[in-house]
């Protein structure tokens, strides 16, 4: 491990704390549609107006172009202070902006950039489809060259914040003839062409932005592809190439505060024998005791991750074992406030409070962006060496 | 188990009947008819004329007179099917009262149980008597005709009271099913001197507590056999990398744990079924068999919902998929009338007072 803080990173994290402190909206984020994108997007102009926009992104496209260590002060800091989750900003500033850096043309950075740092356009991702969701290579949009335009025709699901989104990162077959991985085009997509239509998807937990896309000749101009035709899988690989899990950071501290809230709500919480508090039962507090360590664990294995990133030009495959790790540990996490809050927890929209809704909500981080076990293979292959 | 040809033949005829209601009507529609809310009265009304409400009781009594075996496997089915009546607590409610040698007063109508562990507080007045005490979480109260309670007397004798539910200032609330979960308080509410019958000795141990953890086991692994069955299909069904993910082990090593703790779950609450029978006779055993089956059950119950939600993916995640109906039941019905902990530490007690001597014998005894 090799990560220090100096005087200046001391000092970056005073700044950093006393901004945040004066302007973190107070006002609690709306669940849903236009009033949502309307925090999320405010909450950027805010940060942008001062200055704290794109931390990850380098100066010359308007970032902050922050050391993985200041990233990392930042994105604590962040969470700390309560501060919103980037919600539907989050595929614009940590993807469709980080590609477009690396891969875009210099037109589509100027047009595209400096809207997002400014919180003016929400991106939202095309990839998943309803037969490519753990095999993503088998997708079957169907894009075809027009004149000077791709013509769209397909699906797309699990699209968080479609029906908010202005524009989409969005992955297409052009030429079905070629192997899997090849023949696929990363193109930028106005979600307001005409032929395309966003369904949303309730989930069990009840509201989740989740919504499939469909597209009827949706006639997307040829200069929004971005590198070459066909090279698509390349230009969403080169996306991994920026994120060295420093943005993932700000959910784990928030994982690390649910635990403080679930010593908290054990303290003041009567327990299974209906006499003490959950608190004083051995089962309840070993239980806690063990989250605790295990978030601890969790920083370390972030921390040790960050610090082998500083010093490679991409990031090896052990930056997946922290993410399995995440989504089982906030799976337990919320098992237990419900174990902590007996009956009453089963309640919905009773004196439990959110506790119901994140327990079952909180299933998807096993799922989404890559299941458990598409993971292990990941950790199975490239860094245990075992064979395919 | 003993029972006659005749006896068998009933069960089959009684379990036949009510597959057919079950597979017919409880459509998806249904299902999430009565997930946003609404009472599904046509459906009960099919479930009455089918006879199921007064299954378990005698045929003297004007029920079918089937054995608590075959009525348990009948919610079984009733949870796969995630019926969304309150069949279950109708049927025990009716037994028990009939058992205490109550009539049952509106057998059309269901009827629910407060399963709790806490016993209400009953006093005589003149010709009836006065009933106080807290009711928590009582399935479908307001859509019943009485809820069952259990309530002990100043001299600490306990008793069955019939209590009519329309008179009562309910407060809703719903699991994490939606499945609707009333409380009231009662302060000194006024019965007639025949809605109050003295308690068989099982329910004087802990209330009606066992009685709705027996309802809840079953049902846990009715529901738990429809996720396995959905869980399956998909597997069979869903292609990637060019296979039916069926084909990869690691699918199938979760499907096979899922079947291994579904199996475990199964024998425990069978075994518990059958001490129904003898509850009269030996209120202990009915009771220890109680809490293995509950917790058992709780436990296969919170693996079995997990696995399967992940061979299913982000689908199973969403309302379109049947499969929240089951699991949705299975994270609300393991902990309700007694979690894991609770009985683990009931057993643990039982075990411990028993002293080392009586530990081997009671573990072979069943």
């Amino acid at each position: 491990l090799d990560l220090t803080f100096s005087p200046e990173d001391r000092l970056f994290r005073e700044q950093v704390r006393d901004w945040l402190d004066d302007n973190v909206p107070r006002e609690p984020r709306p669940r849903d549609g236009a009033a949502m994108r309307a925090f999320d997007t405010a909450w950027q102009r805010r940060q942008h107006d001062a200055g704290w926009a794109g931390i990850a992104w380098p100066r010359e496209y308007g970032g902050r172009g922050l050391s993985l260590v200041q990233q990392m002060i930042w994105q604590e800091e962040y969470a700390r202070a309560g501060a919103p989750l980037p919600g539907s900003m989050f595929v614009a500033l940590n993807h469709g902006g980080p590609t477009l850096i690396v891969r875009g043309s210099e037109h589509q950075k100027r047009e595209h950039l400096p809207r997002i740092l400014r919180g003016e356009s929400v991106w939202c991702q095309g990839f998943s489809e309803p037969g490519a969701g753990s095999d993503l290579a088998s997708l079957r949009a169907r894009a075809v060259i027009d004149g000077d335009h791709l013509v769209v025709n397909g699906q797309k699901i699990w699209t968080s914040y479609a029906d908010q989104a202005d524009f989409q990162e969005l992955l297409v077959r052009t030429d079905p003839a070629m192997p899997r991985h090849k023949g696929i085009t990363w193109v930028i997509c106005d979600m307001k062409l005409p032929g395309i239509t966003v369904r949303r998807i309730p989930s069990m937990a009840g509201y989740t932005p989740f919504c499939e896309v469909f597209y009827d000749n949706v006639r997307i101009p040829l200069a929004n592809v971005v590198g070459a035709i066909d090279d698509g899988w390349n230009v969403a690989m080169s996306t991994l190439s920026f994120e060295r899990g420093t943005a993932l950071i700000c959910y784990q501290v928030e994982l690390e505060q649910t635990v403080e809230k679930l010593v908290h709500l054990a303290r003041e919480t009567t327990g299974p024998d209906g006499v003490r508090k959950a608190f004083a039962h051995d089962d309840i507090a070993c239980r806690l005791g063990q989250l605790r360590a295990e978030v601890a664990a969790l920083r370390s294995m972030t921390y040790v991750t960050i610090s082998r990133a500083q010093r490679q030009d991409v990031p090896g495959p052990e930056s997946t074992m922290p993410a399995v790790y995440f989504g089982e540990l906030l799976n337990r996490a919320h098992r237990l406030a419900l174990d902590i809050l007996g009956p009453v927890g089963l309640a919905r929209g009773g004196v439990a409070g959110s506790w119901p809704f994140y327990y079952l909500d909180v299933f998807k981080q096993v799922i989404a962006g890559g299941t458990s076990e598409i993971r292990r293979n990941i950790i199975g292959e490239r860094v245990l060496g075992l064979p395919r | 188990m003993n029972t006659t040809t005749e006896d068998a033949e009933l069960a089959a005829i009684v379990l036949e009947q009510a597959e057919r209601v079950f597979q017919g009507e409880v459509t998806e529609a249904v299902r999430a008819a009565a997930d946003g809310g609404q009472w599904p009265a046509a459906l009960w009304e099919q479930v009455g004329a089918a006879g199921l409400p007064l299954a378990l009781v005698p045929e003297a009594q004007g029920g079918a007179g089937v054995g608590a075996a075959t009525g348990l496997a009948l919610l079984r089915r009733a949870a796969f099917h995630a019926l969304p009546l309150p069949l279950g607590e109708t049927m025990l409610a009716h037994a028990l009262w009939s058992q205490a040698g109550g009539t049952v007063r509106a057998p059309q109508q269901p009827a629910t149980l407060a399963a709790s562990r806490v016993a209400l507080e009953l006093q005589r007045q003149e010709a009836g008597w006065r009933l106080s005490g807290l009711l928590e979480s009582v399935p479908f109260a307001t859509v019943s005709h009485s809820v069952l309670v259990c309530a002990r007397d100043p001299e600490g004798r306990c008793w069955l009271a019939c209590v009519p539910c329309a008179s009562l200032a309910w407060t809703p609330q719903r699991n994490l099913a939606n499945e609707p979960r009333l409380a009231t308080r009662l302060e000194g509410l006024l019965l007639p001197a025949d809605a109050v019958r003295a308690a068989p000795a099982a329910v004087a141990a802990l209330g009606l507590l066992p009685h709705g953890a027996l309802l809840r086991a079953h049902q846990l692994v009715g529901a738990m056999e429809r996720c396995l069955e959905l869980a399956l299909a998909y597997a069979r069904e869903r292609v990637q990398f060019g296979r039916t993910i069926s084909a990869f082990a690691p699918v199938q090593v979760m499907l096979v744990e899922a079947a291994g703790h579904i199996a475990a779950a199964t024998a425990a609450v069978e075994g518990a079924a059958e001490a129904w029978d003898a509850q009269l006779a030996d209120p202990d055993a009915f009771v220890r068999n109680v809490a293995t089956a509950k917790s058992r059950a709780g436990e296969a119950a919170g693996a079995v919902a997990a696995l399967c939600h992940q061979v299913h993916g982000a689908m199973g995640f969403t309302q379109e998929h049947a499969l929240h109906h089951f699991t949705r039941r299975l994270w609300s019905w393991r902990d309700e009338c007694g979690s894991e902990a609770h009985w683990n530490t009931w057993l643990g007690a039982a075990v411990c007072s028993r002293g080392g001597d009586a530990l081997w014998p009671a573990i072979t005894a069943n």
